[in-house]
């Protein structure tokens, strides 16, 4: 703030800069006469009349020369900088107007060495402003040595060693004030050569056209983020209005022959009847159930509850379970001895669940469904392979989407749900899950897991193989 | 007698539909899905199809354009979706030729009807 008032740099614009040097020879001559004319009166000022005329010449002749200092800046600039320099100006030199008035009261024969330092002090602060500018030494030697050699010019007598040694201080002060401005000031267009101005206009644009890049690019993800979550809406309507349209048409159709047929049916028909549409109301309900879940999970409401589990025998039931909804297919498990893994074992239930019935579903015509199960250094690796329909290449990418389904997947009931909570869950594990397929000949889902739990380093890692062998001697 | 063949994936629709079109005086042939359906369209030349749209292999708009596009002597037999899907179908897409859309759960008697107006 201080340096603000005092050095105006923040005011000054590389134009004015550049006006003002222009004027600064001008304003150095100036400064000369006005501080000449201000010491010749000061060194008469025997009564408190004249003291007051020397207060408003100084008045006048800073105002001068801050004036011709900016005499030849543009209009605009010169309004504002004169106003400012005017009211600078005063501000400075109406109270060593009245200090002067008051020492010429007490003693007039001390008057004219402070009138001296007074307007030593007046002249060193606006050389600072003065060298800002126009950084030269003689600005220096105006505003200090010539005051002091008028001085002793005229009064004849040595210079009190106290008013010297203020002089002095002030100037060094000044002078380290100043040179640690300049050196760490902005760069003064004046030592600009136009190829560095041109090099610095360059990194300027550069900078600001990675500016607006950037945006641009914050704006793209955001409306591709948007139009992601449309196509999502879009999607998750669609699916929900057909998953559940389709039963529901089965319900009604049922309900209508109920109805038109009430006469000619047979309990065994009625029966019958009932169980298709208790069985149209459960898929109903399932879907229901697996849309609220994958939301559930994916609004991170559900913590995993890590403990070590034996992969193996988590496929092995989610296999056993899956033949007994449908016998049509054959699994062929194949296991390497696998250690437990740290997991959540109901999480990992309904990964291998998931995956198993989308191989029955999607192999409608091949009944072999093979297991493998291996280790491979930190991680459990467990492939499910199929030999059904397939998948086509530009699907793949997409597949663990949300409400995704595969071309090849029409027709088949499903909801796009089911690979999405299985790559959530295999993240929240740190493990990872990859899909190969080829249309018309089958699908194989690769998923890994981290044996030392997520987030496991190598000593987890061992502490998780200990732990396994523990528990296998213990079966043992 | 008028011939309907109705193509649809979902066993117990395909059956109560097939009959209520059989009582209401249509002979009534089924398929499980397009291609079965465009087979069957080949063979017995029907008066009318109906077809569902989601199904495995070959859905119902590709058989439409299939026979739109490939079996001009098919082009003035009616064909009416019927689906599940909610989405109208659009101009540029080739079931926006289909003679008729109908969605999923359907009135027996409203379907009746809207076949009785096309033969």
């Amino acid at each position: 703030m201080l340096k603000q008032i005092f050095l105006n740099l923040p005011t000054l614009q590389e134009e004015q800069l550049r006006d003002a040097k222009r004027a600064a020879p001008s304003v150095a001559i100036s400064h000369l006469i006005g501080t000449l004319l201000a010491l010749a009166l000061a060194f008469h000022s025997t009564d408190s009349l004249t003291t007051a005329a020397w207060g408003a010449l100084t008045l006048s002749v800073t105002a001068s020369y801050w004036l011709s200092a900016n005499w030849r800046m543009r209009a605009s600039v010169l309004r504002s900088a004169l106003l400012r320099e005017i009211a600078f100006a005063s501000a400075l030199a109406i109270p060593w107007t009245m200090l002067g008035l008051m020492l010429v009261e007490i003693s007039p024969e001390t008057t004219a060495p402070i009138t001296i330092l007074l307007i030593v002090c007046l002249s060193s602060i606006t050389s600072v402003q003065l060298s800002v500018i126009y950084p030269a030494a003689f600005a220096y030697v105006i505003t200090l040595i010539t005051p002091i050699a008028l001085y002793y010019l005229f009064s004849q007598e040595a210079l009190p060693l106290g008013l010297v040694a203020i002089a002095l201080g002030m100037f060094l002060f000044i002078l380290i004030f100043t040179v640690s401005h300049l050196l760490s000031g902005p760069k003064r267009p004046a030592n600009v050569s136009p190829a560095e101005n041109h090099r610095a206009l360059e990194a300027l644009a550069k900078e600001q056209t990675l500016l607006i890049l950037r945006q641009a690019k914050h704006l793209k993800d955001a409306l591709k983020q948007q139009e992601n979550i449309n196509d999502l809406q879009r999607s998750f309507i669609t699916m929900a209005s057909h998953e559940f349209r389709t039963p529901l048409a089965i319900i009604d159709s049922s309900a209508q022959k109920l109805k038109s047929r009430a006469e000619t049916l047979s309990p065994a028909d009625i029966v019958q009847r009932a169980e298709t549409i208790r069985s149209a109301v459960k898929r109903m309900t399932d879907l229901m159930e697996r849309i609220l879940s994958a939301a559930k999970l994916e609004s991170g409401h559900i913590a995993l509850t890590l403990q070590n589990c034996d992969v193996q025998q988590v496929v092995n039931e989610c296999c056993n379970r899956q033949r007994e909804i449908d016998k049509s297919h054959r699994f062929n498990i194949n296991f390497c001895d696998l250690p437990s893994v740290l997991a959540d074992e109901k999480a990992l239930g309904q990964v291998f669940a998931n995956l198993l019935s989308n191989a029955v579903k999607y192999s409608p015509n091949a009944t072999d469904i093979d297991v493998y199960g291996r280790q491979n250094g930190r991680y459990v690796i467990i492939e499910i392979k199929d030999h059904g329909i397939g998948i086509d290449e530009d699907d793949l990418p997409r597949l663990f989407g949300r409400f995704f389904r595969a071309k090849t997947a029409e027709g088949i009931t499903g909801t796009g749900i089911g690979l999405s909570v299985v790559k959530h869950i295999i993240e929240q594990h740190d493990g990872d899950i990859s899909v190969r397929s080829s249309k018309g000949e089958g699908t194989s889902f690769t998923v890994s897991l981290p044996i030392g739990g997520p987030g496991s380093t190598e000593a987890d890692f061992i502490a998780a193989l200990k732990t396994s062998d523990d528990q296998m001697k213990e079966r043992a | 007698m008028t011939k309907i063949l109705y193509i649809e994936d979902e066993t117990i629709l395909r059956e109560d539909v097939a009959e209520e079109l059989h009582d209401a005086g249509f002979e009534v042939s089924t398929a499980a899905n397009g291609l079965e359906g465009l087979q069957a369209i080949q063979r017995i030349h029907p008066d009318l199809v109906i077809s569902d749209i989601s199904m495995p292999g070959m859905n119902g708009r590709e058989l439409l354009k299939e026979l739109r596009t490939r079996h001009k002597e098919f082009d003035g037999m009616p064909f009416i979706l019927l689906s599940a899907l909610t989405d109208q179908p659009s101009e540029e897409d080739e079931s926006a030729q289909a003679t008729d859309f109908l969605k999923k759960p359907v009135d027996f008697a409203e379907l009746v009807k809207v076949v009785r107006s096309y033969c």
